[in-house]
């Protein structure tokens, strides 16, 4: 009922960040997966994130990043081409990670507001009790 | 920050007229108890209005926050509660005394 | 006696009066639940409620019902991925919204209180 938004919104942001915290774990478990240059680079996922129109937030879309990725020289790969090249994930580690940082306190605020929901919910039910 | 003190609520004690032999002075009796009996409950009546006006204000002051502090609006609700409690009480043992006084007339 | 001041034709002035802040009290707490949920949406723009402002006038007027509940945008400074919400100062605003409400509800409830009280053994 739309009596308890709040939880359902602070819900919406749990999903959404949970999400995030799935792709950044899946980008950075794979930050170092080399493909060949015949092959597309592995592309790293990133959530578009936007207002829901009833509240609280929603995955739009996902992202991948370039599949050229970044040419790197590495010679005694196994993968290396002619030129000793391969193909490295268009991923930049201190990026992930400061977003792995931001995911977490974003899920975490929206657990408080949770407990909050709770808290004042409980309360409306106590009016008129001894 | 002073805490107001908590205003006595003014409660006399119910003193009880002497009986008497003859139907006259008996007649006095009940309006003498009459008199005393309405003033006291009168009187908590009184002292009570004021503070739940107060507990009233402050309430409202909660509600469009003005409420400087918490601990103003709760003091004045517990005197407002107690003066209540005690005010109920002396009006209970008040009809008591009285239901019993027109009891000894018969 | 104003303590047993309750109009048969329905709630007080004062119960409506905190009847009408815990509206407002509670679309707040909608709005900064979004606000925080928002925290990490690129263009996102922060909303604040107001009402105290229309409860004391329409107070005033003797008509606590005719609050408006409104909903602004906050003056926080945008990030850059456009995003403006400060979420240290929605966690706080959150918190102070969950105590208010309850001093309010704590409030209604003292006044129910006072008359059961004063109704009891009549």
């Amino acid at each position: 009922m739309g009596a308890f938004d709040a939880f359902e919104i602070a819900n919406t942001s749990l999903g959404m960040h949970q999400t995030w915290l799935d792709t950044l774990a899946d980008n950075i478990a794979n930050i170092n997966t080399i493909k060949p240059t015949t092959q597309k680079a592995f592309q790293g996922q990133m959530i578009i994130a936007q207002a829901r129109p009833g509240g609280g937030v929603e995955v739009a879309g996902v992202a991948v990043t370039d599949p050229e990725g970044r040419v790197i020289s590495d010679p005694d790969s196994p993968l290396a081409d002619a030129d000793g090249n391969v193909r490295a994930p268009d991923l930049d580690m201190s990026s992930q990670m400061t977003q792995l940082i931001m995911a977490q306190r974003g899920y975490q605020a929206s657990v408080q507001v949770t407990k909050d929901a709770q808290d004042t919910y409980t309360s409306a039910l106590q009016i008129g009790k001894a | 920050m002073a805490v107001p003190p908590v205003q006595p609520v003014g409660f006399t004690p119910y003193v009880a007229p002497t009986a008497d032999a003859t139907s006259t002075s008996a007649t006095t009796g009940t309006s003498s108890t009459g008199g005393d009996f309405g003033n006291l409950v009168l009187d908590g009546l009184n002292r009570l209005e004021g503070l739940t006006d107060k507990s009233d204000t402050l309430a409202v002051k909660a509600a469009t926050g003005d409420l400087q502090s918490i601990h103003d609006y709760t003091i004045a609700a517990s005197e407002t509660s107690t003066a209540t409690q005690l005010t109920v009480a002396v009006r209970n043992k008040a009809i008591d005394a009285f239901n019993e006084i027109m009891r000894m007339q018969v | 006696m104003s303590v047993a001041s309750v109009s048969l034709l329905g709630p007080d002035l004062v119960t409506r009066t905190l009847t009408a802040a815990l509206d407002g009290l509670s679309i707040r707490q909608n709005v900064i639940a979004n606000n925080i949920a928002n925290v990490d949406t690129p263009d996102f723009r922060a909303t604040s409620v107001d009402f105290e402002s229309s409860l004391a006038a329409a107070l005033a007027d003797g008509d606590p019902e005719d609050t408006v509940i409104s909903s602004t945008p906050t003056q926080t400074p945008v990030g850059a991925n456009g995003n403006n919400v400060d979420q240290r100062k929605e966690t706080m605003a959150a918190m102070q919204t969950v105590y208010q409400y309850q001093v309010l509800t704590r409030a209604t409830s003292d006044r129910f209180d006072l008359l059961k009280t004063a109704s009891a053994d009549f």
